[in-house]
């Protein structure tokens, strides 16, 4: 057997390899697998490793003075190598995807670059999750924001991607920023940034400085995830993107936050089980209530098929957050079962979005590459040009809707429980609100589902809403299978949800594993009966039996009949067209209708007219609706005109003419002496 | 594991709910013949119905997919499915150790997931009318649903819902004041998932006026049958909730044949009786503004959270 | 004009010359012998036999001057109520078994009928109500009408009447279940009208 660490060592250099590869590569026919097939095996290889640090011992690497005055240290326990094999099996699926995918920009780009930072990407993640050292622990995740940055950016030519480009670039080192302050909080405590040297001195930190490493890193990491407010470069980097990096953002990269939250809350930053911890789970639940209802709401009224996903990205870190936080509410008060139930809860929602939303965007990538639009309200019809795409979003958008028996539902289904269990926590305050924090969760999981009903029909049913549909075809079988892994993970995780609930339960080392794979959940209440349980295996079962037993009694039932196609139902109009379907903006005028303090949404029509005089003979009617983002507006926009005033004052410094520097130069050295001067005295 | 008897009761329970669905719509539809001095159709008039469509052909359009072809079936599979899970006239069942409440709950959210693609499916108008208005209604009687389950959950300990019923039938009456509140709350939210007055109207020929109808508008047929089925089921199956969390009387709690013939006349007359009284309601509302119906969702909602305040205090 | 409807038409007006289907076709004059009751009994059984018990009518106005309409809606009053019968109206061609056809196909809703008889699942009915359903009526037989709903779909019954009495309309719907044999098929349907 080779020993986890040289596997680690062979993991990295094959990204890197693959990375060199992609430079010294060309744009020749070879150029996509010679690309894509090193990440593929690594991943692979991910996988396997996590799954052996899962069910082995932890791995500890450290290499003193890596770089001058700091160590390269490794630490790959449980909770990293969770995340890993997230990253593994949703790159290893991105991965073969891409080489399809990429096909589209093989004519017009030069493939080598997107290769070198694909894998860098791919690799930086890695070991972000697996670095035990503050300062490389930033570097990494410079590197991968970097990276992603450039990967948003790969598709240039376009203005407006360069301008999200922009806006993530900003937000992401705000973010950093954050980590690098919550960082720098524990370093001047322990005079050192390895992670080993903070794990043990942070609960003799002072209460103080507890919470503000909290809250940094919360910010921090926040915005790397995309809470509420600081969510506003997801909805735009990420349809920005090539779609196949949109999944690995979407699925893994976000949660990279989440992975960061996690290690501070519960390892770095010093949580002790006492009450006084109770309100950083409260910060938690509402960031997530507030990202989980706002993320869904702007998904149902947005047009463009992948900024949907972004902001459904942003609803279900929502969701992962209120599980965090009701797990760190939990623990606070001693309640270790059930914080053990929320963590999974959360856990097991993380990796399952991994799966579906990388299994989204992949099938919206396959949209766009077909189509070349990413506009809802241009597309429709798929379903029969695109059978496999169509049925694999299917199960994405199922999935991700929490409906059973896929696995989003079992997540939300614990997260649910993990609310209801609220009621055991000692603080009449702290029950009240959590049970009014499900109202958010619950519309969430109800708008969710519109939504995807939405873009589904909108994307793949009916009639094509718009005359690009004679040439599209389904696409290449390596883009279909990696989609498939990722829709037989949902399956699969849906179905046998045990393996998921082991699987992060054995990652935080949670007392919660359950007996058999047939018992997904058994709760139990304080008088010992049965608060509640699910077992899929068995739903399932009952499902096909029921469908199987359906049908046999309608066979039987029913007499001979025949199945004709005729016209769709239009009260014999005859002329129905694609222009009368109902369009992705009118199918959410009621919800627009219900939530319009939030949209500030703004109708206007222009008549045209055959005589000026006479209003009842109409020529055209324009009608447009907007919508308005009141985050933009109200938050980000008076932030960025007042920061352009300000330097704009300062600006009027720089000359240019060489006296005016001479006389700054004298004024400084002036400033300084009289400032050693004081300072001596 | 449990014992064959009980799997076999649980089935039974199935079985009755999905035989009794029909009469159901006919003892509300025969209500609101009366309230109008008519008449009216036979009880079993939905059954003769749902047998002849059986035998009538289908005509499907040629703009649907097969995403139109299984909603249906989707459709009576996830709701016939969700019946198992609801203690009809015995408390204990051996189904209480597979789903819960919420897992009903997501059954049918998984059925009205269908039923909306397939409203948009076919390209027409009516169809996205309704899918439009549905996703609406639904979405917003989802927090409803929920408060209302967390009101009855933290109660009687537990979303297992023969721990639910169990517990009922054991508690005194009005022993548990914050229930009322959900009961009002639960109350709402079957009248906006059977789409009854003042949601929606079962007896409408308008399309404008319609939201569950348009999105069927164009099945025919078996398909129509299975639709119109599982319709009732559903209707059925949340009766049933309503009766015997809040009204658990005559319930068995063991498999005795005389207890279990009590239970089974107490669910019966229970479920016309509420069959009865939401269509003398029907009779007496009229449909409401389309935008009015979030402060009726609302009431709802404000119901369950004195619920719960009630509760807490 | 004649290649419109022939396009619109397929080859059913070759098929089916006009006189012949309203000489075989069943006409319904108002009786007085048998009353309301014992008809309505009657339809009943017949409809029992035929469609279970339950028959789905859908109500198609080509072109009447609503005379008939409110006949028909007189149906479903509590004087009438033609549900404790076991028919109902229904919103959708796809949902009915009989097609109740008014006024006398004008042109502009002759493809409209045409389609709404299509999107009818078979085995299907069609009864022509009123005396312009007939042959054209009071609005006759001219360059805006086709004369008459038979011209357009094959009608298995005529309800004369200017309107029909609602009486008169259920001995309609009577004669048209009757006519109809059980487990037809609705090919079978078209080659007995086309013989005919």
């Amino acid at each position: 057997m080779i020993s986890d660490l040289v596997l680690f060592q062979v993991i990295v250099l094959l990204f890197l390899g693959g990375a060199m590869l992609g430079l010294a590569s060309r744009n020749g026919r070879f150029a996509r697998p010679i690309i894509f097939i090193p990440p593929m095996i690594g991943s692979a290889l991910a996988v396997l490793f996590s799954i052996d640090i899962l069910t082995g011992k932890p791995l500890s690497w450290i290499v003193p003075n890596m770089v001058p005055f700091f160590n390269l240290e490794v630490f790959v326990d449980g909770v990293s190598a969770f995340f890993m094999l997230m990253i593994g099996i949703v790159s290893f699926a991105v991965s073969l995807y891409s080489i399809g995918y990429s096909r589209e920009y093989q004519v017009t780009k030069r493939i080598s670059v997107f290769g070198f930072l694909f894998n860098v990407f791919v690799v930086s993640m890695l070991l972000v999750v697996s670095s035990n050292n503050g300062f490389f622990f930033l570097v990494f995740w410079e590197l991968m924001s970097l990276t992603s940055f450039f990967l948003v950016i790969y598709d240039h030519d376009k203005e407006e991607n360069i301008k999200s480009g922009m806006t993530y670039l900003v937000m992401t080192h705000f973010g950093t920023a954050f980590i690098f302050v919550s960082f720098l909080l524990g370093y001047l405590q322990t005079g050192s940034l390895s992670f080993d040297s903070l794990r043990n001195s942070s609960p003799s930190f002072p209460f103080l400085i507890k919470n503000l490493m909290f809250v940094f890193a919360f910010v921090g990491f926040g915005t790397k995830a995309g809470i509420v407010p600081l969510h506003t470069w997801l909805p735009k980097a990420h349809p920005s993107a090539p779609s196949n990096i949109s999944a690995l953002m979407s699925a893994v990269m976000i949660k990279m936050g989440i992975y960061g939250l996690v290690r501070i809350v519960f390892d770095l930053a010093g949580f002790g089980a006492t009450p006084d911890f109770a309100w950083w789970g409260m910060l938690m639940v509402v960031a997530g209530s507030a990202s989980a209802l706002i993320g869904v709401l702007y998904a149902i009224v947005e047009r463009d098929i992948k900024r949907v996903l972004a902001y459904s990205s942003i609803e279900n870190i929502g969701i992962i957050l209120i599980g965090l936080g009701l797990s760190v509410i939990f623990a606070s008060y001693h309640l270790a079962s059930l914080s053990a139930l929320a963590l999974v809860a959360s856990m097991f929602h993380t990796i399952n979005h991994a799966f579906f939303k990388g299994l989204l965007f992949m099938g919206a990538g396959s949209v766009v590459y077909a189509t070349h639009t990413k506009d809802m309200e241009k597309l429709g019809g798929l379903v029969r040009l695109m059978p496999w795409t169509s049925l694999l979003f299917l199960v994405g958008a199922i999935s991700i809707s929490g409906l059973p028996p896929f696995n989003g539902f079992v997540s939300e289904w614990l997260a649910l429980q993990a609310l209801l269990s609220s009621s055991q926590i000692p603080s009449t305050i702290l029950q009240i609100s959590i049970a009014f924090a499900s109202l958010p969760l619950a519309l969430t999981i109800g708008l969710a589902a519109g939504t995807f009903v939405r873009l589904f029909a909108m994307t793949f049913l009916s009639k094509a809403r718009s005359k690009f549909s004679l040439n599209i075809r389904e696409v290449s079988r390596n883009m279909i299978a990696g989609m498939a892994i990722l829709a037989s993970a949902c399956a699969l995780f849906g179905i046998v949800p045990s393996l998921g609930i082991s699987l992060s339960s054995t990652a935080f080392h949670l007392p919660y594993q359950p007996s058999s794979p047939f018992d997904a959940v058994s709760l139990q209440n304080a008088s010992g009966k049965s608060f509640a349980n699910l077992s899929m295996p068995v739903v399932a079962m009952m499902l096909s039996g029921m469908a199987l037993a359906v049908f046999g009694f309608i066979r039987v039932m029913s007499g001979k009949t025949t199945k004709t196609t005729y016209g769709t139902w239009d009260c014999g109009f005859g002329n129905l067209n694609e222009r009368m379907e109902y369009t992705a903006t009118s199918l959410s005028q009621p919800i627009r209708a219900v939530f319009k303090a939030l949209f500030k949404s703004h109708n206007e029509s222009d008549k045209e007219l055959y005589v000026r005089t006479n209003p009842y003979l109409v020529k055209s009617i324009i009608f447009k609706s907007s919508t308005r983002n009141i985050f933009e507006e109200n938050l980000y926009n008076p932030i960025v005109s007042s920061t352009i005033l300000v330097l704009d004052k300062i600006r009027k410094i720089q000359t240019g003419k060489i006296n005016s520097y001479l006389l700054y130069i004298m004024l400084t050295i002036i400033l300084l002496l009289l400032f050693v001067r004081l300072s001596h005295a | 594991m449990p014992s064959i008897p009980d799997i076999a009761i649980g089935i039974i329970q199935v079985l009755v709910i999905m035989a009794l669905a029909p009469l159901m719509t006919g003892i509300m539809r025969k209500t609101k013949a009366r309230t109008q001095k008519r008449m009216g159709a036979g009880l079993f008039q939905p059954y003769y119905d749902i047998v002849k469509l059986l035998h009538k052909d289908e005509v499907v359009s040629d703009q649907s997919s097969w995403i139109f072809r299984i909603s249906p079936w989707v459709n009576f599979v996830a709701i016939g499915t969700a019946a198992f899970f609801i203690p009809v006239f015995l408390t204990p069942s051996p189904f209480g150790l597979v789903g819960d409440l919420i897992l009903v709950v997501g059954l049918f959210a998984l059925a009205r997931f269908f039923t909306m693609l397939a409203g948009l499916d076919v390209s027409s108008t009516f169809g996205g009318l309704g899918s439009s208005r549905e996703m609406m209604i639904s979405a917003l009687l989802e927090p409803a649903i929920f408060l209302a389950i967390f009101v009855v959950a933290i109660t009687y300990g537990g979303t297992n819902l023969s721990t639910i019923v169990e517990a009922a039938a054991n508690s005194a009456l009005l022993s548990h004041p914050q229930l009322i509140f959900a009961a009002i709350a639960v109350f709402v939210v079957i009248l906006g998932e059977t789409g009854r007055l003042p949601f929606g109207n079962h007896s409408t020929h308008l399309e404008l006026t319609m939201m569950h109808e348009a999105m069927v508008l164009e099945y025919s047929g078996k398909s129509l049958a299975l639709v119109e089925w599982s319709q009732s089921i559903k209707q059925l199956v949340l009766f049933t909730l309503i009766a015997n969390i809040f009204v658990p009387w005559g319930i068995s709690s063991s498999i005795l044949p005389l207890a279990l013939g009590i239970g089974l006349l107490a669910f019966v007359i229970k479920v016309s009786t509420l069959a009865v009284g939401v269509a003398f309601l029907e009779s007496s509302v009229a449909k409401w503004r389309l935008f009015r119906l979030p402060d009726l969702v609302a009431i709802a909602i404000a119901s369950s959270m004195i619920g719960l305040v009630f509760y807490y205090l | 004009m004649k290649e419109r409807s022939k396009e619109i038409l397929g080859n059913h007006l070759e098929t089916r010359p006009k006189d012949q289907l309203v000489q075989f076709s069943t006409t319904v004059s108002p009786s007085v012998t048998t009353s309301y009751e014992e008809m309505g009994s009657e339809l009943k059984a017949k409809i029992t036999k035929l469609f279970g018990r339950s028959l789905a009518i859908r109500e198609v106005d080509a072109g009447s001057c609503n005379g008939c309409e409110i006949e028909i809606a007189a149906l479903n009053n509590s004087i009438y109520d033609i549900e404790r019968f076991g028919i109902h109206f229904v919103s959708s061609p796809r949902h009915a078994d009989l097609l109740l056809v008014t006024g006398p196909a004008s042109r502009n809703m002759e493809v409209a009928l045409r389609r709404t008889y299509d999107a009818t699942p078979g085995p299907k009915i069609v009864v022509a109500v009123g005396a312009c359903a007939l042959d054209g009526g009071i609005f006759g037989n001219t360059y805006a009408t086709t004369g008459g709903v038979g011209n357009v779909v094959p009608v298995d019954v005529y309800i004369p009447g200017c309107p029909p009495r609602p009486e008169v309309l259920l001995q309609g719907l009577l004669l048209a279940v009757n006519r109809l044999q059980p487990k037809q098929h609705p090919k079978d349907l078209k080659l007995q009208a086309n013989l005919i």
